[in-house]
């Protein structure tokens, strides 16, 4: 089951941006338009885990959508290219989980994406990748119907990696997510959890290497998908 | 030198010097009458006198004496119808001397008086010759210090006034001075206040003068700027917000393209998208350049532009979008109530429609107004360019989606978007209008925007001034 993200943004091509970053790293979504469009979407009752919110909007004011999107139970997260205080105050305010200003950085989006949604619960607690299954519940990790047993770190790892698929996740970066900001260990530390992943698990053979860069968790699904399609 | 020290000194000098001649001159003038009148009355004593004293005896009696006789005579005669004052010469010697006064070298005398300063007396002497005998001569002599004393009188009495007056306008012309110094301060204030970036200060002066006109002008000058700086804050303002979509685009895709494992498909798309947004910075940019360098430049350089001809050449440019549309587009000419439609504009009659104008800057102009047109219009739309060579106008009127009646006051606004997803969608950098009407602004004409929501949009651009200054043109050929 994958997080479905309701992405509101007039802009096309940064809608098309989001849209293609959140699906590569392993989210569902649906992209709206105008503010109206968003109304609509939301009135007709579809579940969605997140919604990105853009503040300004044709016929419909940002602002004014934080409401009925928080009384479907829909976290917002506000992307707007205001910088200003006052208007981050108000979107804030009025309820919204978190702003950010454009432009964005990809990883940084996801990230606090994934702090909404593990703050609001709507996270899904089964992550899948082939034949591997991760309960973020109960901290269980089975692969082809077998329980393996990972150490916490090792978990917490693995849960970064299957949460932001296709996307290089430098070494540092991975340290912060994973281990935290105040940990004073070294990138080597990465290396060896990494090691240890892909000994466990078959499907962390799906760990790739970026020269320079860090790690990649590789999901060919949306590969596949782009085969199938023509 | 303060200023008001200039204008104070220069009151006291021209004072004193006007008051000093005038005064000098007409304390002179009454010395010199008095002296006359002094002179007249005693002429006419001299003369009654003489009267007298010449019936004491006639000329033939007088002769008939010895001199001595004659001497004894005429000094006993004398002293009976002169009195004091007077004294008798026979020659150059004085043989009756009836004044308090030694008389010496009365030859000197001449005529008809003198006046003679002796000690701290001023003495008024004439002298009159007698009808006979031969070679007597009477003198007079007259105090007439108090003559002179009055004259001092007078010109003490002049000095106090001068002095009074002197002081009294002195001190006047300083406090005005001060005064309109002190406006003057306040001006300078102000204007330091300018410098330091305050735009607020107001001077108000209650005076009706120069220095209220300036301070006008100041406080004019000082709210136009403000307007001036508050127009660029707000068309940079809306400069950063709008360059923060193509840049956020442009990031983005960087950034998946570099950290993201993308499709080719995706990748494909990223590099498009790159690509049309820093098209669309591109366009911004040179815009906004154009924009700028109008406001920089309030005169454009103008010569003879033939219009049909821009209009034909705005086409060319934008055939490929106006084809790919599938748009009528229409050149008419307005004749009287009629509209003619020009075909073959080469074998038209050439300068039927001639401005005074910057070419590239009218083709830029239109070339806006029909990107404009086509952006509202729907696939098959229409655009009709109308020239109207009595109004001196052309019109660009389409038959698109319109602009609401409520943003119609704004669309000249840079980076204003009636429709902003529509615009954006279109490529549009919101600075089309902006930058038309400040071309028509340098053209010193005019644009009026006429709109419909659903029926379609007319601009048209008035070439008013154009067309009185092409007269007048025409009238120096004339005269010539």
């Amino acid at each position: 089951m994958k997080d479905k993200i309701l992405v509101i943004e007039d802009d096309g091509d940064i809608s098309h941006l989001i849209c293609m970053n959140l699906e590569a790293a392993g989210y569902e979504t649906k992209a709206v338009y105008d503010g109206q469009e968003a109304e609509a979407h939301i009135g007709e009752g579809r579940e969605y885990d997140l919604a990105l919110l853009d503040l300004m909007l044709p016929e419909r004011d940002g602002f004014s959508l934080i409401g009925p999107l928080k009384e479907h139970g829909i976290p917002v997260l506000c992307l707007t290219a205001r910088g200003d205080v006052s208007s981050k105050v108000q979107g804030l305010k009025m309820g919204a989980e978190d702003y950010m200003v454009k432009p964005f950085e990809i990883l940084e989006l996801l990230v606090r994406m994934e702090k909404i949604l593990e703050r609001t619960g709507n996270k899904k607690n089964l992550l899948t990748f082939r034949d591997l299954l991760v309960d973020m519940k109960s901290r269980k990790v089975c692969e082809g119907g077998r329980e393996i047993r990972l150490k916490p770190m090792e978990f917490r790892l693995l849960a970064v990696f299957m949460q932001n698929r296709n996307i290089v996740l430098p070494r540092d970066r991975l340290l912060d997510m994973v281990w935290g900001e105040d940990f004073l260990g070294e990138s080597r530390t990465v290396d060896v959890h990494v090691a240890k992943l892909r000994k466990k698990l078959k499907a962390c053979q799906a760990i790739v290497t970026v020269p320079k860069g860090g790690y990649l968790f590789e999901d060919d699904e949306q590969f596949k998908k782009e085969q199938k399609r023509p | 030198m303060r200023i008001r020290t200039k204008i104070t000194g220069l009151v006291a000098g021209v004072l004193s010097l006007a008051w000093g001649i005038c005064g000098i001159f007409a304390v002179n003038q009454y010395m010199n009458f008095s002296v006359e009148k002094a002179a007249a009355a005693e002429m006419e004593k001299l003369e009654l006198a003489e009267r007298v004293f010449v019936q004491t005896g006639t000329e033939e009696e007088l002769d008939s004496m010895g001199e001595i006789a004659r001497d004894a005579y005429l000094k006993y005669q004398f002293e009976r119808c002169y009195q004091k004052g007077y004294a008798l010469l026979e020659g150059q010697a004085c043989i009756k001397n009836l004044t308090e006064y030694d008389i010496a070298a009365p030859e000197a005398l001449g005529d008809p008086y003198a006046v003679q300063k002796l000690g701290e007396t001023y003495l008024l002497l004439m002298k009159k010759q007698l009808p006979y005998p031969q070679g007597f001569w009477v003198m007079s002599v007259k105090d007439i210090t108090s003559t002179w004393e009055e004259g001092r009188q007078q010109a003490k009495g002049f000095l106090i006034m001068f002095l009074f007056v002197f002081a009294v306008s002195t001190g006047g012309a300083a406090a005005i001075a001060s005064h309109m110094l002190k406006a003057l301060e306040k001006l300078r204030a102000q204007a330091e206040q300018i410098r330091k970036g305050d735009f607020s200060g107001r001077v108000v002066l209650t005076s009706r003068d120069e220095l209220k006109e300036l301070s006008d002008s100041l406080n004019s000058m000082s709210d136009q700027i403000r307007q001036q700086i508050e127009d660029l804050e707000l068309l940079l303002g809306a400069m950063a917000h709008e360059m923060k979509t193509p840049l956020t685009n442009i990031l983005g895709y960087a950034d998946s393209l570099l950290h993201v494992r993308l499709t080719e498909r995706q990748k494909e798309l990223s590099l498009e998208a790159i690509c049309r947004s820093a098209g669309r910075l591109n366009q911004m940019s040179g815009k906004l350049q154009q924009l700028i360098g109008l406001y920089e430049n309030q005169e454009i350089e103008t010569r003879p532009v033939d219009l049909e001809e821009v209009i034909q050449c705005v086409y060319e440019e934008n055939k490929d979008k106006l084809d790919e549309k599938n748009v009528d587009f229409q050149i008419l000419r307005r004749d009287g109530i009629h509209l003619q439609m020009v075909t073959e504009p080469d074998s038209q009659e050439k300068g039927a429609m001639v401005v005074q104008g910057d070419p590239l800057l009218l083709l830029s102009l239109f070339g806006n107004l029909i990107s404009n047109s086509l952006k509202a219009l729907e696939e098959g739309g229409r655009i009709q360019v109308i020239l109207d060579e009595m109004r001196q106008s052309v019109c660009v009127r389409d038959n698109g989606s319109g602009i609401p009646k409520e943003a119609l006051p704004h669309v000249t606004k840079a980076f204003y978007m009636a429709d902003k997803s529509r615009s954006r969608r279109q490529q549009g950098s919101g600075l089309g209008l902006a930058l038309a009407e400040r071309i028509v602004q340098a053209h010193h004409g005019e644009l009026e925007i006429e709109s419909c929501m659903g029926e379609g949009t007319e601009v048209t651009v008035i070439f008013g001034d154009m067309k009185q200054e092409r007269s007048k043109d025409d009238e120096k050929k004339a005269g010539r």
